[in-house]
């Protein structure tokens, strides 16, 4: 009885742990896409400092290949929705694997509760 | 972050452990104060190459071929520069442009810096406090708890005292002296005392009797009358005392206080009228009987009054005193067993007064 309570509790505690790094993981995406954010930012800020006659080129592997100032704006905007989204994306990702992780967490606890009980039984039966 | 004012206190541990996280913070913010100070520099260093760098038209220069070369070379087009505006973003512009970019950027720089120290003083008045929690819990051992307990034993004192003396109050002499009351005094008899006690009680009886009486006066105005009467009574009642003192030998420690209450009460007959009033109601309660007296007035501002005003005779004060420590050593005889303290009164305000008028 008691070795069946401990896989099960071995099992379960598996399960917490990956979705602890899931919950880790989803932390590190959304810290990276909060520097890209800021990123974004004060690039538009800055080519809205800039005029037409400058310009803009885009560094794509190695190559800087030349863009239109106007585009360039219309890019970098689109890039900062879509940061904005992924962010969002990962914020509800993360809400929903702390909600598993603390269901994951009151079953582990169950189980520990049963396993002990289960122990104390076998130390008096032996 | 546990609060110190919690009811449950921190112990010496948590308290350090406290500190250290708050220290390893305080110690990461300096580390990207400094970083960001660093970048500010830097970007100073920018600005000042960005000034002077169209003041000609070329440099000559010793480029740098690969870690370990150079080569003698120019520098042109001395006022395009090619600007990186962050995640792969290139723009070619004018030094000063490229000026007004770096100025844009340093903005963003000292508005993280600010915000870091503000964090880094929070944490540090943080610091400073848990320090102090740290060196007060070092000093006592433990959190220092200040409690104070509501000290309501005035009234409540008065009111043990006063159910104290009840079933202090020997009851059989209680129950004589009920008898006696009732049939005004004149009932002569006594259980089981002897014949000179007798006497002496009968004495008693009438002056309580007359105790009463002008209690009754009291009970109205505060009247020089009584006094009056007091002080005829008074050496009658001195008599008695003595002569009960004699008597006290041979009784109970349960008669003794009874007739010591009786005493003193007709001592006090002889001071103030408020006091007598009170000690007569402490005898009253005694004996557990309606007297002639239908109320009992307690009230600490009497005490301190009865003491003060001093009719001349230092006996009040110090009677008072002295009785009350003969109860308080009585309560305790009867009680608990053990004696009380040097100051034993000390429970009421009242009794502050009292001591320190004795002493004065």
């Amino acid at each position: 009885m008691a070795d069946l309570i401990q896989k099960k509790l071995q099992g379960e505690l598996e399960k917490y742990q990956q979705l602890q790094k899931d919950l880790s993981k989803s932390m590190a995406a959304r810290q990276k896409l909060e520097a890209q954010l800021t990123e974004n930012n004060i690039v538009k800020e800055e080519l809205g400092l800039l005029d037409a006659t400058n310009t803009v080129y885009k560094l794509i592997g190695p190559v800087l290949v030349k863009q239109d100032m106007d585009e360039a704006k219309a890019t970098v905007s689109k890039r900062l929705d879509y940061i904005a989204g992924e962010i969002r994306r990962y914020e509800l990702q993360m809400q929903e694997s702390e909600k598993k992780a603390e269901q994951q967490r009151e079953v582990l606890a169950r189980l520990q509760q049963e396993y002990q009980r289960a122990q104390g039984k076998g130390v008096a039966k032996a | 972050m546990q609060a110190p004012g919690t009811a449950s206190p921190l112990s010496a541990a948590q308290v350090g452990r406290l500190r250290q996280e708050q220290g390893k913070v305080v110690t990461s913010c300096q580390e990207k104060i400094q970083h960001w100070r660093k970048v500010e520099n830097d970007y100073e260093a920018l600005q000042e190459r960005l000034n002077t760098l169209p003041d000609k038209l070329s440099y000559d220069i010793m480029v740098p071929f690969g870690p370990l070369a150079f080569m003698p070379g120019k520098l042109v087009h001395t006022n395009e520069v090619t600007v990186l505006l962050g995640d792969n973003w290139f723009s070619r512009c004018s030094a000063k442009q490229a000026m007004g970019l770096v100025e844009h950027r340093k903005k963003h720089v000292r508005k993280a810096l600010e915000d870091l120290q503000k964090v880094m003083k929070n944490f540090e008045s943080r610091i400073e406090f848990t320090e102090d929690l740290q060196k007060m819990s070092d000093a006592a051992g433990d959190i220092v708890d200040i409690r104070e307990e509501a000290e309501n034993d005035g009234t409540e004192t008065k009111g043990k005292r006063r159910t104290a003396h009840k079933p202090h109050s020997k009851p059989k002499v209680s129950d004589v002296f009920e008898v006696h009351f009732q049939e005004n005094g004149m009932d002569t008899k006594f259980k089981g005392y002897s014949q000179s006690e007798e006497e002496l009680w009968a004495r008693l009886e009438e002056l309580e009797r007359r105790e009463e009486m002008l209690g009754e006066f009291d009970r109205t105005p505060d009247t020089i009358e009584a006094n009056g009467e007091d002080t005829t009574s008074s050496e009658e009642e001195k008599e008695d005392k003595t002569d009960l003192n004699v008597v006290h030998g041979v009784e109970d420690s349960a008669t003794q206080d009874n007739v010591q209450k009786e005493v003193t009460n007709s001592e006090l007959f002889s001071g103030q009228v408020n006091g007598r009033s009170h000690y007569h109601s402490d005898d009253e309660d005694d004996l557990g009987v309606d007297h002639f007296v239908p109320t009992i007035f307690f009230s600490h501002t009497v005490e301190p009054k009865r003491v003060r005003i001093n009719t001349g005779k230092n006996t009040t004060l110090k009677f008072s005193e002295k009785k009350e420590e003969a109860k308080r050593k009585r309560k305790n005889n009867n009680g608990n067993g053990h004696l009380v303290p040097e100051l034993p009164n000390i429970k009421t305000p009242a009794d502050i007064y009292r001591l320190f008028l004795e002493l004065l």
